[in-house]
């Protein structure tokens, strides 16, 4: 899988969270340790609901933990206008 | 390793040894047979040898599974589709647009639908294991 324009805080807000581990944090948002894995390394864009459950385990908002990086939706439209 | 790379690379191991048997068949009896891949009936065994063990995961299987596994069936699919077309087209190629007057044995039919069935299990394997394969890099606890 290419790399995702997904931009994500997981592993700063896992050490932040008494180190919390990959296993744990999987646990807690009901998927496996890979999946974590790749979510953090880029590889894997959540769904909307696992992106939540992640989020809630921090007690953050998912614009707190997820950050997207591809071009704006105003950019684009100018893009198509022109 | 996840249970379903092993469940692949099981695959996979069943599928070069019937492929040996056959190539062995055409090689030592000069005829065309499908008996070899009756080794494929191994596969029964593919739940029992491998069950989730790990206690601390809880869960199995998520989204990401999931996703891998359609798009491993999907890609399989067309794998064993167009595996299927060639099958069916080579044969007549070879044998008639040579100019030659043969006629295919009817055990050909067998290994031609054999093909498919065969292609689309090696790509679903090949495909499962690329994907996971992936994460390998990524760093870990």
């Amino acid at each position: 899988m290419a790399k995702t324009e997904l931009k994500n805080q997981i592993r700063r807000l896992r050490f932040d969270h008494e180190e919390m581990t990959q296993q744990e944090l999987a646990n807690r948002a009901g998927v496996t340790r890979q999946t974590i894995i790749a979510i953090e390394g880029g590889k894997y864009a959540p769904s909307l609901m696992l992106a939540f459950r992640i989020a809630r385990v921090f007690s953050l908002r998912v614009e707190e933990v997820f950050e997207y990086e591809g071009p704006s939706a105003s950019k684009q439209n100018q893009s198509e206008s022109t | 390793m996840r249970p379903e790379q092993k469940r692949a690379w099981f695959i996979l191991g069943i599928c070069a040894v019937a492929l040996l048997g056959f190539v062995v068949f055409i090689i030592v009896f000069k005829r065309i047979r499908a008996a070899p891949f009756a080794i494929c009936a191994l596969w029964v065994l593919e739940p029992l040898l491998f069950r989730r063990k790990s206690i601390a995961e809880k869960v199995s299987s998520d989204e990401r599974d999931q996703m891998i596994a359609e798009k491993a069936v999907l890609f399989a699919g067309a794998a064993s589709y167009v595996t299927f077309i060639l099958a069916c087209i080579i044969p007549w190629i070879v044998l008639y647009a040579s100019g030659a007057e043969k006629l295919i044995h009817v055990d050909a039919l067998g290994t031609i639908i054999m093909a498919g069935g065969f292609a689309f299990f090696v790509a679903k394997s090949i495909t499962t294991l690329v994907l996971y394969g992936r994460e390998r890099r990524d760093g870990q606890d």
